[in-house]
C-alpha cells in the first residue's frame, strides 16, 4: 500500500502563499534499517532505491543519492560528547528524504546537505537539541535549474541550556526551477542561554525562477539569543562589469559567480573525493586537478 | 543567581469607564438573513447594499474559521450583538452629542485633540457615528471628510462607494471579511482631490461601549493623484467578561504620486477579538506609509496590506505590538509587489510580557512584472520574562531574477549591561527597564504626531508598571 509523505511548515501561516506543506504519495516499500555504528573511517553511502539508517555517534558519513526515485530515511543519534558528521549530496531525479537528529549533552552535528538538479527532491529535516551546551551547524547549498523543483524544510528544536545551533544556506536558481527553504528555530521553554542563527542567500539568474523563503523563529524563553536573516537578489552589477572588462564573456560569468556561491557550501564537506565529484557534477572539467575550491 | 518578581498590572481606567446600554438598542444577536435584513432597513440601504449583505452572509456561512494564527475559540459567533441602534443621529455639532456619549470621547481627549491638532474628526460609538466634523478651510479645498452611509446616500458621492466598496477586500477574502460585508455599519469616507496636499492630520475614533458586541466599521479613503493626507485612527472599549469582537475594514486607494500615512494606535480592551482588515491599492509613484500600535485586544489578526500595482510605488509599515498577559496578538504586514520598481519597508518591534503571546507574520511576495523591486524587512522581538511567547513567522515569494530582498528579524532579551549602566547613572530597576522598552519603541513613536506618540509612550509605562525581571 502506498504511503504519504508529509513535510510541513513547523506553524501554518498564510495559505494562499502555499508554504505550509508539501505532500509526496511513495510506492509501498519497506527498507530495512541499517545501522551505522563504531567505525573510524569514513563511512561512504551509494544510495540509489529505498534506504534508512541510523548512524550513532563518532561517524562521519557521506551519502551520495542518486537515484531516479527513492524514499531515504536517516537518523542521527548522538549522545553525551559525541560528535557526528554527515555530507547528503542529492543528485538523484525524484527523492524524499527524511531525516531526524537527537542531541544529547555537549553532542556535536554538523551537517551539510548539497542539492545539485534533480526534477523532484522533499528533504525533511527534523533536530531535537535535547541536551545542555549540545550544537548543530548546517551547511545547504542547491543549484536549481531546468524545471527542478526543491522542497527543503529544516526545524530545529532547542530545548537543552547553552545549546547553540547555526544553519547557513547558499543557493542559485536558474531556467525555470523552483525552490522553497522553510527553516525553523525552535527556541522551548527552559533553553536558557541558547542560542540560533539562520541565513539564506540565493541568487536568481532568470525571470522565469520562483523562489520561497520561510526563515521562522519560534521562542517561549526569555534568556536566548536568535537571528535570521535573508538576502534573495540578482547578480550583482559592478562583480558582473567588472569581470566583463577583464575579457570574460557575460554566460561565463554566470557560471564562475554560481560556483563561488556554492564553494562556500562545498569547502565544508572536507572529503577531497566527494569535493571532486561536486565539482564534476557542477561542471568543471579540471575538478580532477582541484583538491578543493573556496 | 538571578531573580524575578511579579507585579500586577495597574488599573486601565483611563479606557475602562462604560455606560450601560439600554437593551432596546440592542438587534438580537446572532448573524442570520433576517438580522441582516433589520440591519439594512434601520441603515436605508440602497437595494444593492441591501444584497451585498445578503451575499456576504452566504460567504461567510460557507467559509472555514482560518486554520492558523491564535485560536478564537472564544468567541461565540452565534451570540455577538452586531447592531446596536443609535442614541443620536451623526452631528456636527458636538453640543448636540448625548451627555454621556459625549463625556466618553472626553474622557479620551477627542475634542481637545480636534480643537489643537486635526483638521477633522469622526467619533463612532458602537454601531454608528455621532459626530462628525472637518476644519471649514479643509472643506473649501474639496476635501470630503463623512460618515460612509451619509456618503453612499448622497448623489455627489454614491456612486464612487459603489465603485469602491469592498472591491479590495472582497467578502471572499476571508470569513470575517465576509461577516464584515454582511454586517458593516458606521465608518468614515475621506475624498482628497488630485493635487490637494492635507498636512494637519484627520481623526477617527472607535468606541465599543456594549457588552457582548460587535463593531464593523468601514473606512474607505480615496487620495487622489499628487495628494497627500495623513490619518489617524484610534479605537477603545472597556473591559467585560462577555467576549466581543472587532470585524472593521479599511480599503484605501492611493494616485499617482500620492501619499497616505495611516496611522493607528488599537487599545481595545482585553476581551475583544480584533480581526480587522486593511488593504491599500498605490498607483504610479505612489506611497502608502502605515504606522501602527497594538496594544489592546485578547486576540489580534492584523496584516495591513500593500498592494503596489503602479509603476515606482512605495510602501512603508512601521509597527509596534505589545502583548501582555491574556493576549495573543498576531500581527505583522503583506506586500504585494505587482509592477516595476517598487518599493516597500517593514520595520518591526514586538514586546511580550506577563505571559503574553507577540506574533510578527508577513509576507512579501514579488510578481514577474515587478523587475527592479526591492524590499527590506526588519523585526526584532524583546521577551520580558520566561512565561510570555514570541514568534516570527516571516515569508517571501520571489517571481523574477531583477528583484533585491533582504529579510533580517533578531530575538532576545533586555541587556543586563544597559539596565547596569541606567542604574549606575541613578535610575530604579523598573525606570532604566521602562526607558529601554520606549527606547525600542522608537521606529514607532517618531513617526506619530507628539500627542499619540505621549499617548503611546504611557501605555507602554502602563504595561511596563509592575514588570521587574
Amino acid at each position: 500500500m502506498a504511503t504519504t509523505f508529509r513535510s510541513q511548515l513547523s506553524v501554518p501561516t498564510f495559505r494562499w502563499l502555499g508554504v505550509n506543506g508539501t505532500e509526496r504519495i511513495l510506492p509501498a516499500q519497506q527498507s530495512e534499517n541499517v545501522t551505522i555504528s563504531g567505525q573510524t573511517d569514513t563511512v561512504r553511502l551509494d544510495v540509489s532505491e529505498d534506504a534508512a539508517y541510523m548512524v550513532t555517534g563518532g561517524q562521519t558519513v557521506i551519502m551520495d543519492i542518486h537515484a531516479a526515485q527513492a524514499y531515504l530515511q536517516t537518523h542521527l543519534q548522538a549522545d553525551a560528547g559525541e560528535k557526528i558528521r554527515l555530507v547528503q549530496l542529492f543528485h538523484g531525479e525524484t527523492v524524499c528524504s527524511r531525516l531526524t537528529v537527537d542531541l544529547d549533552d555537549l553532542a556535536e552535528v554538523e551537517l551539510v546537505q548539497i542539492y545539485l538538479r534533480g526534477s523532484d527532491t522533499v528533504s525533511d529535516t527534523e533536530v531535537h537539541m535535547n541536551g545542555r551546551k549540545s550544537a548543530f551547524t548546517s551547511h545547504i547549498g542547491y543549484l536549481q535549474d531546468e524545471e527542478s523543483h526543491l522542497d527543503i524544510n529544516l526545524n530545529v528544536i532547542q530545548c537543552g541550556k547553552k545549546s547553540v545551533s547555526d544553519i547557513d544556506v547558499r543557493g542559485v536558481l536558474r531556467d525555470c526551477a523552483q525552490k522553497i527553504f522553510r527553516g525553523t528555530i525552535d527556541f522551548q521553554k527552559g533553553a536558557s542561554g541558547a542560542s540560533g542563527a539562520e541565513r539564506e542567500d540565493v541568487l536568481l539568474t532568470d525571470e522565469t525562477v520562483v523562489n520561497k523563503t520561510v526563515p521562522v523563529i519560534l521562542c517561549a524563553e526569555e534568556d536566548v539569543s536568535g537571528t535570521h536573516g535573508a538576502t534573495i537578489g540578482q547578480l550583482d552589477a559592478p562583480a558582473v562589469f567588472y569581470l566583463q572588462s577583464r575579457g570574460i564573456p557575460e554566460s561565463e560569468i554566470r557560471e564562475l559567480i554560481a560556483r563561488t556561491k556554492l564553494g562556500g557550501v562545498i569547502r565544508h564537506i572536507c572529503d577531497a573525493e566527494t569535493e571532486r565529484t561536486v565539482w564534476r557534477l557542477l561542471g568543471r572539467e579540471d575538478a580532477d586537478a582541484t583538491e578543493s575550491e573556496s | 543567581m538571578k531573580q524575578k518578581t511579579q507585579v500586577a498590572d495597574i488599573d486601565r481606567s483611563l479606557y475602562d469607564f462604560r455606560y450601560e446600554e439600554d437593551a432596546t438598542d440592542l438587534l438580537a444577536s446572532g448573524i442570520t438573513p433576517e438580522i441582516i435584513r433589520e440591519i439594512s432597513e434601520e441603515k436605508g440601504d440602497p437595494d444593492w447594499m441591501r444584497d451585498f449583505r445578503l451575499h456576504s452572509l452566504e460567504i461567510f456561512a460557507k467559509s472555514e474559521m482560518p486554520p492558523w494564527g491564535p485560536s478564537v475559540e472564544g468567541l461565540d459567533l452565534d451570540n455577538i450583538v452586531t447592531y446596536i441602534r443609535p442614541k443620536s443621529r451623526m452631528n456636527t455639532d458636538w453640543n448636540n452629542v448625548p451627555e454621556n456619549i459625549k463625556e466618553t470621547f472626553e474622557r479620551l481627549g477627542i475634542p481637545q485633540a480636534e480643537r489643537e491638532s486635526l483638521a477633522g474628526v469622526g467619533a463612532q460609538y458602537d454601531s454608528e457615528l455621532v459626530y462628525h466634523n472637518v476644519r471649514k478651510e479643509v472643506a473649501e479645498s474639496g476635501v470630503v471628510y463623512t460618515d460612509l452611509e451619509s456618503a453612499m446616500h448622497d448623489p455627489r458621492y454614491a456612486e464612487m462607494i459603489r465603485t469602491h466598496f469592498m472591491k479590495l477586500v472582497p467578502p471572499t477574502d476571508h470569513k470575517f471579511a465576509a461577516l464584515h460585508g454582511a454586517v458593516w455599519s458606521g465608518g468614515s469616507f475621506v475624498y482628497v482631490p488630485a493635487g490637494v496636499r492635507l498636512e494637519i492630520p484627520l481623526q477617527s475614533y472607535f468606541r465599543l461601549n456594549a457588552k457582548g458586541a460587535g463593531q464593523f466599521e468601514h473606512t474607505l479613503i480615496i487620495v487622489e493623484d499628487d495628494a497627500y493626507l495623513h490619518f489617524i485612527e484610534g479605537c477603545s472599549a472597556p473591559k467585560y467578561y462577555e467576549a466581543g469582537l472587532h470585524a472593521g475594514c479599511v480599503e484605501l486607494y492611493v494616485g499617482k504620486r500620492a501619499t497616505l500615512r495611516y496611522s493607528t494606535i488599537e487599545n481595545w480592551s482585553k476581551n475583544m477579538y480584533n480581526l480587522n482588515t486593511k488593504r491599500a491599492v498605490v498607483a504610479e509613484g505612489g506611497r502608502i506609509e502605515w504606522v501602527s500600535g497594538s496594544f489592546g485586544s485578547h486576540v489580534s489578526y492584523l496584516y495591513p496590506m500593500s498592494i503596489l500595482n503602479g509603476r515606482g510605488a512605495h510602501a512603508e509599515f512601521t509597527g509596534i505590538t505589545f502583548a501582555g498577559a491574556g493576549q495573543n496578538l498576531d500581527t505583522g504586514a503583506k506586500i504585494v509587489h505587482n509592477a516595476p520598481e517598487t518599493s516597500s519597508h517593514i520595520d518591526t518591534k514586538s514586546i511580550s510580557k506577563g505571559g503574553g503571546i507577540s506574533t510578527f507574520r508577513s509576507a512579501v511576495t514579488v510578481a514577474e512584472k515587478a523587475v527592479g523591486s526591492r524590499s527590506s524587512v526588519s523585526c526584532e522581538s524583546l521577551m520580558l520574562d520566561s512565561i510570555s511567547r514570541s514568534d516570527t513567522v516571516p515569508a517571501m515569494d520571489i517571481r523574477t531574477d531583477k528583484a533585491d530582498i533582504g529579510h533580517e528579524a533578531k530575538i532576545g532579551r533586555i541587556s543586563d549591561d544597559a539596565v547596569f549602566y541606567l542604574m549606575s547613572r541613578g535610575l530604579d530597576e523598573q525606570s532604566a527597564r521602562a526607558m529601554i522598552v520606549s527606547g525600542f519603541a522608537d521606529n514607532v513613536s517618531k513617526e506619530l504626531p507628539l500627542e499619540y506618540a505621549m499617548e503611546m509612550n504611557n501605555l507602554i509605562r502602563l504595561e511596563m508598571t509592575g514588570s521587574i525581571g
